[in-house]
This record gives structure tokens, sequence and C-alpha cells, in this order.
């Protein structure tokens, strides 16, 4: 549920980028925090939460436009994906507004993908909220190391393993060099977006 | 005096939860949080929606503010007031919270919290020396509010407030110092327990009908104590509007603090315990079971099971009249979660309506919740206290 400053007339809506350890959701902040550093509005917090990292800032997307004369504040976050940060994860999906399912195509990764997606379900039930219902977007991220003979795995298999119930929509992406990270995060905020709006039965 | 502008516990807003709600806010002010099990309060400074200083007894700072997101458990006051000390926490906000909480998780902040009977902490806070008055713990209550006090008064050191024995429907709260509630035995003055800010003296019992004499305990002030008198008609007159079963639950929760009180002395003086007590008695509800019920005693006698780390200890006996089962909102370290209950053959028993009682408890004023709130606090701190000494018996 976003939050409403009606002091500063400002929504503040949560993003949570999720997935296996080192699969990319880092990579994924980074970039879009140096493409768009103009537009953030605080410095990056970076947490040395032990197997990967914990980020954060927030940032004034411009494009969006306003919704009902506020402006929209986007609050980037990501999870750390060990068990023991159970405190943190909490607080990270506490009134979230969507979520990027960020997934290893690295074939080895098979399994923790599908691993970290259940984690995803059962963190998101703990806050009253459900997987199928919460905006979530998917991207298969590392398709660049394909070209460099590393096995990865064939889109329609990823897509089988953890997209088959869920139907959400996938991009393709390498986070590293920024392909389709944009595309992932835009995508992201259109369907958290209309979400609120008809949550809030709002109309335009 | 400064404005309190939300308060609340820490248990359902957490110290993370409460940066991002005074954050987003951009709110200036003194953030005051109180634990039962921390000797101090903690205080962090905000300007502008971000903390500036911050101190939690000695420590100060940045690492004061790390230290208090270990208190899960305990209340808060957020006041408007005028910020006049230093500037010295640089880090944002959003930072300090994700550090903390990694920090916490990765076992770096101490944890305050409701105790487990196990925790080791036991040994660390002294409670081995039962008697001598540094060795125990400073039990505290939740923040004072003023409305329902007719008058201060103030002790001095060694001052005797109530006797053992004496006759009196006062109820106090203490606004400052400790004050020593102690047990006439024949090996000499025995302190039970050590109260501070927030707490009673005086029981709930004062406040029915009944006679009542002081059986509990003598209370002295330790240093200088100032109490704040309570309006006794007005706490009088709610009691009088609560319904018979939770008028029932409070005077059984009085007599449960009082047989605790008494086994504490039993178990510190080397007494005799009363073994017979679980004579002839099936276990009825067992420990940890997920009972979910609450139940009034019609007939029969009961008992309450505890368990310390040496083997089995009678706490208390329930007769009619007495309630026990799932209170999901007092937390006295007993049945269902720590203790069983054996009944005796000819016991009966009347299931009680647990969600009313909780519904009448939220609907208690706050001085009034407070006062229930504090003898549960009291009986769970009592138990844990006569475990520890079964332990070293």
């Amino acid at each position: 549920m976003a939050i409403f400053n009606a002091k500063d007339r400002v929504i503040e809506c949560k993003l949570v980028y999720y997935g296996p350890g080192r699969g990319g959701k880092t990579s994924n902040l980074e970039y879009i925090y140096k493409a768009g550093k103009k537009y953030a509005m605080s410095d990056m917090v970076s947490i040395n939460t032990k197997g990967d990292r914990t980020l954060f800032f927030d940032f004034l997307p411009i494009g969006l436009g306003k919704i009902r004369g506020c402006d929209v504040k986007v609050q980037l976050y990501t999870v750390p994906g060990q068990q023991k940060y159970s405190s943190t994860r909490k607080l990270v999906l506490k009134y979230v507004d969507g979520i990027v399912f960020v997934a290893d195509s690295l074939e080895i990764r098979r399994k923790a993908n599908v691993l970290s997606l259940k984690d995803l379900q059962q963190n998101l039930a703990a806050q009253g909220e459900d997987v199928f219902k919460i905006p979530l977007v998917m991207q298969f991220n590392k398709r660049d190391l394909g070209d460099k003979d590393i096995p990865i795995m064939p889109v329609d298999l990823m897509t089988r393993d953890l997209n088959s119930k869920l139907n959400a929509p996938v991009f393709e992406a390498s986070a590293l060099k920024g392909t389709g990270v944009a595309e992932t995060l835009k995508k992201c905020l259109v369907i958290t977006l209309q979400n609120l709006q008809k949550e809030l039965k709002w109309t335009e | 005096m400064s404005e309190v502008l939300l308060s609340g516990r820490l248990r359902f807003l957490s110290l993370g939860d409460l940066f991002q709600l005074l954050g987003g806010n951009n709110s200036t002010g003194v953030l005051n949080i109180r634990s039962t099990y921390a000797p101090n309060s903690g205080v962090i400074y905000f300007e502008k929606g971000n903390p500036i200083n911050a101190s939690n007894g000695p420590i100060q700072g940045m690492e004061a503010i790390y230290s208090l997101f270990g208190w899960c458990d305990g209340s808060f006051e957020f006041l408007d007031q005028p910020i006049k000390v230093a500037h010295v926490i640089k880090k944002g906000r959003m930072e300090i919270i994700l550090d903390a909480l990694r920090m916490l998780d990765d076992g770096e902040i101490e944890k305050l919290g409701p105790p487990s009977f196990e925790e080791p902490s036991l040994i660390r806070t002294g409670m081995d020396k039962v008697g001598e008055i540094e060795g125990i713990k400073v039990i505290k209550g939740p923040f004072v509010n003023y409305a329902h006090i007719l008058e201060e008064e103030d002790y001095a050191d060694g001052e005797s407030i109530v006797k053992q024995g004496g006759h009196g429907k006062w109820i106090w709260v203490i606004l400052e110092g400790v004050v020593n509630i102690c047990k006439e035995t024949s090996s000499g003055l025995l302190t039970v327990a050590r109260i501070g800010e927030g707490c009673f003296v005086g029981t709930i019992t004062a406040l029915s009908i009944r006679e009542y004499a002081r059986s509990a305990s003598a209370t002295t002030a330790e240093g200088h104590v100032r109490l704040g008198l309570l309006d006794t008609e007005y706490l009088s007159r709610e009691y009088s509007s609560l319904s018979p079963d939770f008028k029932m639950l409070l005077l059984s929760l009085d007599a449960r603090l009082r047989q605790v009180t008494d086994l504490v002395v039993a178990l510190s003086i080397k007494g005799p315990l009363n073994e017979k007590l679980m004579k002839g008695k099936k276990v009825i509800l067992k420990k940890g079971a997920p009972e979910k019920k609450a139940y009034k005693i019609n007939a029969g006698e009961l008992c309450v099971l505890g368990e310390s780390k040496k083997g089995p200890l009678t706490l208390l006996s329930l007769q009619q009249g007495d309630i026990f089962g799932n209170l999901p909102f007092l937390d006295l370290g007993h049945e269902p979660g720590s203790a069983s209950v054996m009944a005796s053959e000819d016991s009966s028993v009347d299931e009680l309506n647990a969600l009313f009682l909780q519904e009448e408890y939220e609907r208690l004023s706050e001085v009034f919740r407070n006062l229930v709130f504090n003898i549960s606090t009291y009986i769970f701190m009592t138990t844990r206290m006569a475990y520890h000494l079964h332990e070293k018996r």
C-alpha cells in the first residue's frame, strides 16, 4: 500500500527487487541509480549483508506525471536473500507495491530461482499479500552470457519453471550492461500505478 | 510541558517503522522509548524527519540508536519539543534502519524483549543474588498518564511506603525512583521485587469491596522516590463497571501473584514447598499445547505446574472462581505456553469467552490497562525468580 504524504502532496510507492543471490538485483539498481542520477532524491544506501548487498534509494521519475495532483516518488529496494536477514526482509516487504523478480539464466541456478520464488510467495503471505495478486514483473537476467558459451537456460524453460502460473510480463536482460533494465522498471511502475488506481477506485 | 504527539507499543510499530513514519512526516521532536527489560529509557532526537542524536543510558549518538533497535518490546512516545542537542548523526535514516536491521539479524545488536525462562540473561541481570538489593532487576511500567493523579508524594531513601499487614486502599504509580517490595520472613526482610517508573504500588484487589489487608508486601523507597496517588474512586467506578468474568480474572491474577511471591519466599529461605498440590491430579492442559480457550473453575482443585531447568515446580493452586487457559493479552509466563495445568477428579470448569475478555481489556482506560499489564509483568518476573531459586536449591 503506497504512502500518501498529504503535506507535501507526494505518493510514495515501493518497488522491491527480489530473486536468488548474485542473480543481478543489485546490478539492476546500480544501473538505474547511475543512469537516472539526476532524478534520484537520495544517495544510494548500500548495506553489506552477507551473500548479497542490500540497496536502497528513492527517486522521482519524470514522465510519470502526477496522480490527482500528487508527485509520485518511487522507493527502490533489494532484499537480502539469506534466510537469517528476516528483520530486513520484513521491513523491506512491508507495504510493498510492486515486485521485480530477477531470475538468473545460468543453468546451475535453475533450482535457486525456483526456491527464491517460493520464498517470495511465503514472505509475501506473511505480510498478508498474495504473489498472484501483487503487481509483478519477471526479468530473466544474464542473457548475454549465452554469447560467451556459458550454459544458460532457454527462455521457454525458465517460463515453464517460474512463470507458467504467474503469467507476469517477462523481460530479458543483461543488467551489468544495462540491457532490459529500464524496460523492466518501466513496466513494473506502470502496472503498479494501474493497480494502485484500481485499488483506490480512482478513474482518470 | 511538551505535548505527546504519538505514542504506542514497539511490538506493534517497530523502531524501523517509526523512523519511516517520522521521516516521511518531516517531524521534529523527541522520541522516548521505554522497555520493561531495560534499566533506563532511550531517547532519540529528530530534526525534520532525521535522527540527529540519541542516548541509551551511558551510550550516546549512533551507537545508542543501534542499540535501541534491539528493543523489540516496549512503549514509545514522540514529543513535540524544541531540539537543543548537538547534531552528531550524519547518516540518513534509511541507511540507519537497514544497517541496524542487518546488525540485529547478524547478532551484533543485543535483543531486548519478552525473555524466555531459559535465557542466560537471568544470570547477567544478577537474579542469583536474591535478597541483596543490587542483584534484582528493576521492573518498569508504561509511560505515566497524569490525568488520574490526585497528588504527588515524596519519600526519602529507606522510608516505608506501605507496611505488610497494614490496611489501606490507596494505589500509587511511581513517577520517579525505585521502590523495593519486601516480605517479612523468618530470616529477615527479603526483597522480592524492585519496581521503577510507571509501576504501581497497591493492587486491583484494593478496588473490590472486600475487606483488604496488605497481605502482599512491605514497600520502601530506594533513594529518593516520588509517587503519584491515583484517584481510587475513579478506578473503583471503572472496576465496578466490569463484567463479572473480568472481575474474576483480575482477582484471580492477584491471587496468582500472591502465591508465586510466597513461593519465592519459601524457596529463598529454603522452607517447605507445597509438593502435595500435584497429588491425585491429572494433567488437563499440557505445557505448549495449542490451547486457544480460557476457563473458569466451578469446583475442584487445580494447580499450575511450571518447569525450571531443575525439573517441575508447582507454582500455585487454583480454586473455584479462578481463571486459567489462554489469555493472549496477558503474558504471565504460565499456561498454556510455559506451564501445565493439573486438576483433581472432581473438578469442573466452564469455558469463558476469551474474545469478550480481550475486548474488555482493550476497552479499559489507559491507567487501568496499565495496572493489569503491571500485574502480569510482576507475575512473569516473580515466576522467573522462583525458577532461578529452584535451580539453585
